[in-house]
């Protein structure tokens, strides 16, 4: 393992953690199962595309991105999970996983199926563990581990955190110490979302932006999740750690398929073996 | 109970199939066959679905998996196998290698606990995992250019008689008969003791289990059945268009199938058997138009549906006898206080 | 809670089954009664001189992942078409062509195909841009005994399934691997290295590129240091770039496709490999494409059969009409230049060859038939009915190429690496 290896592991890492904090915040506030996250980060991603083609700099775009997505997020729940909220949650489910498609197909139709290229924001590379890096990939990951501390801090330090855990807790008991769980529920999803749309801007500059990128992020944030628990807040690190740092680490020896299929495995043993997911306390929570 | 199945719906479902089977007395338009033939193959996968949704609330997000391990079975068994033994053997592996699949995803799944995000979840992240597969293992799937010269299937017995299907007209009868049958073994299944136990476990998971099923047994056993009519399906369909490639496991392709078992009725069968043949041929001539628009246009659908009519298309009709009967409260998609199992599974308001 | 009861169940089922078999039936007469031909069957066997026109039916992406491949075709279609028929047509008759979107889908591209064959009835089937989707079409020509030219670069279609003999309505107008690389691999390890790591996308042209190529560097004194295939759709290659660091290789020998290939030169550049090791591939930096690439591939080698600034009269009359219709900045690569404009003046040049329009004279007249070209003389090779042609040399300066070396008329050995398939 080389100095570009280590590197890559670690930002693949810190994206990993972030958009998969995004969904579990989703999940753990509503307990709605979020089938077109990845399409939020693709989203942000071209957003990218639009502020740059618009001959506008990156950077721009990197500050819209949450705050477009974010508040997209917010006209989602409002229209499609709300009403949807007292029903089981298979209909949000269903619900989402029909909003990806349109989606990504409302995307294609807007900007074809080739995939675009975004300008780098910062260009050159240093020199870093013997080996030549890319400054901007250093730069994007260091933000995104700022804003997943900020985050954090949110979520255990401030008022709005607390009562966003109290009603990952439990709704009925945050109801009835006075929370406004409908409000919460409303910017739990769009905090969400624009992590979610936060972390495809900051990606679309060194990936390629393509209708069909969100699947990919959906699946492995989901996969983050359920091994490191599904009301985890902390398991999310854990499991975004295990899961996108290994099949980062993974394609070092095998192919980007194998590393795929290793992680998918990974998840499956943690369900047979550990269904509350490998860094949470207590038993299984039920839905 | 689940009194279903009146005669009414299995005359209906008669009606239907006779005029599949008289459409080649009627034109002999062989790109016709091919149509309507691909939408009873379709509609033969959306009832696999329905059996999983519709009649036992469990979320497989990839019924093309099943689909494609079925066509590539057929396409992988038909090249090395000739005649009577090749389609005997390819249809014994184009059931058995999605049942058996499905069968491990659904203990997996539903071993830990009342998940259904897990079976989703695995599904979903499965299929993507098959298509690079079929992509990579260029030897055995051909990989991106995928398999070619599609065989036509065979039966018989070696030394008393044997039928090759290998004209459009015979082997759209074939697809005629294969739907009646699989329309057949569906009704039989749901409208028992089986149907009856797995609507129990769709409704509370928790009776059923201090009544005494293991409800992890009957998932397992469903999702087996319905993975294997996919995979029979998926099997019938490959000679419809000579090739089998890896896009067979998409995801465009998964949500069509939910689409035609939300506009037929989750619950019903016959609705998303239904749908998926007139959807099919409908899209069909819409030439020219892409094939984006397309999906942009049934995910719009689809969430309506699931939003606003849970029972699809055929529940208008009740939706609209309450109308008259002035019972408009029952037609607000408000939902009511205690969640029911109805909306899930698509029967419409109560 | 209130559960349906059985009779509003079967009052609604029978609604329900009413209202479906209505449906269907109704759907099933429009459909019997809407067909357009009656006794429409797969194609109209021996094709007859009848009609003032030759019919050609084009298939091209329109909509998918090959859309810019399939602009080019539909461009240089009509570009040629209209030179074609100015030039008295093909055997006297005018040219009439009509395309099919294929969606970059070999399950498309198959019904397109019967589509053009059942109810257009074309005289002659060009296209496609992808070998997945082109194997979708041979069968269906063979069938309907309609000669079917392909465009696309790739390995040889033209054997039939036993691999030993030639189809006799296949053609293949696109440059296969052999015939670029026999000639350049040479070149390539005296001018530019001698490790060489390939790397592609992860489905059979690269595969097969990859191959034989590095046969023949090994054959001609080099070092393959490594293999590398990633996925389409990959956009992130860093973890490829970390392989290739420690292989340290003189050249990089290029195979990954379309949006995919630009994304990784460009991450090539941005970790600093460009100062170390020269790159190389194709058909990343095709013509077709080369806008997209031309920033970050600056004096890239690559090699092609065509080039819209090759000196040739035949060329600059297309060029012209080319650039008249599609602006002065519109790129023309092989597709449109050879695989339209080539197609047609061969199918001309049968014709004339033949003396009919007769499709069943003009599939025998092909083989052997020779013409000018905007690329250059091209041939149809009677051993393998793959189009001899040239092959150039050619390095990316500014936004298009210079020609740095004639690699002159290269054959396709034999049925060497062909993709057989059952008709």
């Amino acid at each position: 393992m080389n100095g570009t290896d280590v590197l890559n592991i670690a930002v693949a890492s810190v994206f990993t953690v972030e958009v998969a904090l995004g969904l579990m915040i989703i999940f753990g506030v509503m307990r709605v199962i979020n089938m077109a996250h990845g399409e939020l980060f693709m989203l942000g991603a071209y957003t990218m595309v639009v502020v740059t083609s618009a001959g506008l700099s990156p950077w721009v775009g990197i500050v819209l991105a949450p705050l477009v997505v974010g508040a997209f997020g917010m006209a989602v729940e409002r229209a499609m999970i709300r009403p949807l909220y007292q029903r089981r949650d298979l209909s949000s489910l269903l619900a989402t996983f029909g909003l990806s498609i349109v989606l990504q197909q409302a995307v294609r139709l807007i900007f074809g199926p080739q995939s675009k290229t975004v300008p780098t924001p910062i260009e050159g590379s240093v020199s870093l563990l013997g080996t030549t890096y890319p400054t901007y990939r250093l730069v994007a990951a260091t933000m995104a581990i700022l804003v997943i501390v900020a985050v954090g801090l949110l979520l255990y330090r401030s008022s709005f955190g607390i009562r966003v855990r109290a009603t990952i807790e439990g709704a009925e008991v945050a109801e009835a110490l006075g929370t406004n769980t409908t409000r919460i529920a409303s910017l739990a999803f769009a905090l969400g979302a624009a992590l979610a749309g936060f972390a495809g801007a900051l990606m679309a500059p060194f990936i390629g932006v393509v209708s069909t990128m969100g699947l990919e992020q959906t699946v492995r944030s989901f996969l983050v999740v359920i091994t490191g628990g599904m009301g985890s807040i902390a398991g999310t690190f854990g499991g975004g750690v295990l899961i996108g740092g290994g099949e980062s680490a993974l394609t070092i020896p095998f192919s980007g398929t194998v590393a795929q299929i290793c992680v998918l495995g990974l998840a499956i043993l943690v369900m047979l073996v550990r269904p509350q997911g490998l860094f949470s306390r207590g038993g299984v929570r039920t839905a | 109970m689940m009194r279903l199945f009146r005669s009414q719906t299995r005359i209906a479902a008669a009606v239907l199939l006779v005029a599949a089977a008289l459409v080649p007395v009627v034109s002999s338009d062989v790109y016709w066959y091919n149509v309507i033939a691909t939408g009873l193959v379709f509609g033969v996968l959306a009832m696999s679905l329905d059996l999983q949704w519709g009649y036992s609330g469990i979320i497989n997000l990839a019924p093309a998996m099943s689909f494609g391990l079925g066509a590539y079975s057929w396409g992988i068994v038909g090249d090395r196998i000739e005649g009577i033994g090749g389609t005997y053997v390819a249809l014994l592996a184009a059931a058995a290698v999605p049942a058996l699949l499905g069968a491990v995803v659904a203990f997996v799944s539903f071993k830990a606990g009342t998940r259904e995000i897990y079976f989703a979840l695995i599904t979903l992240a499965l299929t993507l995992v098959l298509e690079q597969v079929a992509l990579a293992a260029t030897g055995l799937t051909g990989g991106s250019n995928g398999l070619l010269g599609i065989a036509w299937p065979e039966i018989g017995i070696p030394g008393a008689f044997e039928i090759v299907f290998d004209t459009p007209e015979s082997y759209y009868y074939l697809v005629v008969v294969l739907t009646a049958i699989a329309f057949v073994v569906c009704t039989a299944l749901v409208s028992g003791r089986f149907g009856s136990i797995l609507a129990a476990i769709r409704e509370s998971e928790h009776r059923a289990e201090t009544l005494g099923y293991s409800t992890l047994r009957y998932r397992v056993a469903i999702s087996t059945i319905a993975a294997a009519l996919a995979g029979v399906a998926g099997m019938a369909y490959a000679p419809l268009t000579g090739i089998v490639d890896p896009s067979v496991f998409g995801v465009a392709l998964s949500v069509q199938v939910f689409v035609w078992v939300a506009v037929g009725g989750a619950g019903t069968l016959l609705g998303p058997l239904v749908a998926a043949l007139l959807i099919t041929a409908g899209q069909s001539s819409l030439t020219g138009s892409s094939a984006t628009a397309y999906l942009l246009v049934i995910g719009v659908v689809f969430i309506l549906i699931v939003l606003f009519l849970p029972g699809g298309l055929a529940s208008v009709g009740e939706r609209l006898r309450r109308l008259r009967r002035g019972r408009l409260t029952a037609l607000t998609p408000a939902p009511p206080a205690a969640p029911t199992p109805q909306e899930a599974q698509g029967e419409g308001q109560p | 809670m209130h559960l349906s009861t059985s009779t509003d169940r079967r009052r609604s089922g029978r609604l329900r089954a009413a209202v479906v078999t209505g449906a269907f039936m109704a759907a099933s007469l429009l459909a019997a009664c809407g067909s357009s031909d009656d006794g429409g069957s797969t194609g109209g066997g021996g094709g007859d001189d009848g009609g003032g026109t030759v019919k050609i039916g084009v298939l091209a992406p329109i909509t998918g992942e090959l859309a810019p491949y399939g602009e080019a075709l539909e461009r240089g279609m009509t570009v040629a078409a209209d030179l074609i028929n100015e030039d008295g047509g093909i055997g006297g008759k005018k040219v009439e062509w009509v395309l099919e979107d294929d969606q970059t889908d070999p399950k498309a591209a198959s019904t397109a195909a019967r589509k053009l064959l059942t109810q257009e009835r074309v005289d002659y089937l060009m296209g496609t841009t992808s070998s997945a989707t082109t194997l979708a079409v041979i069968p269906q020509a063979e069938r309907a005994k309609v000669p079917f030219f392909y465009v696309v670069e790739g390995e040889s279609k033209t054997c039939d399934s036993s691999a030993t003999g030639t189809r006799e309505y296949v053609f293949g107008n696109g440059e296969t691997p052999e015939q670029k690389m026999t000639e350049y691999v040479p070149w390539m390890l005296e001018n530019l290295g001698k490790r060489v790591y390939f790397i592609g996308s992860d489905y059979v042209f690269p595969h097969f590129v990859n191959d034989l190529t590095s046969k023949l560097v090994e054959e001609n004194g080099g070092t393959v240091v490594g293999t590398a295939y990633a996925p389409l759709g990959t956009s992130d290659f860093s973890s490829y770039i970390s392989e290739i660091e420690r292989a340290k290789p003189d050249v990089i020998f290029i195979s990954v496709v379309g949006t995919d290939g630009i994304a990784l030169v460009k991450q090539l550049n941005q970790f600093g490999l460009r100062d170390k090791v020269e790159l190389t591939g194709m058909p990343t930096f095709a013509g077709e494409v080369l806008p997209g690439i031309a920033d970050v591939a600056q004096d890239v080698y690559t090699v092609d059969r065509y080039w819209d600034k090759a000196d040739n009269p035949v060329n600059e009359r297309f060029a012209a009409a080319y650039h008249a219709k599609y602006g002065e900045d519109a790129p023309i690569g092989t597709i449109a230049a050879q695989g339209a404009y080539g197609t047609l003046l061969l199918l001309q040049a049968a014709a004339e060859k033949a003396g009919t329009t007769d499709r069943e004279a003009v599939a025998k007249a092909l083989p052997g038939v020779s013409v000018e070209s905007p690329a250059g003389e091209i041939t149809v090779n009677p051993d393998n009915n793959v189009v001899t042609g040239p092959i150039r040399l050619l390095q990316v300066k500014g936004d298009n190429y210079d020609e740095v070396q004639d690699l002159g008329q290269v054959p396709h050995p034999g049925h060497s690496g062909c993709s057989s398939q059952d008709a």
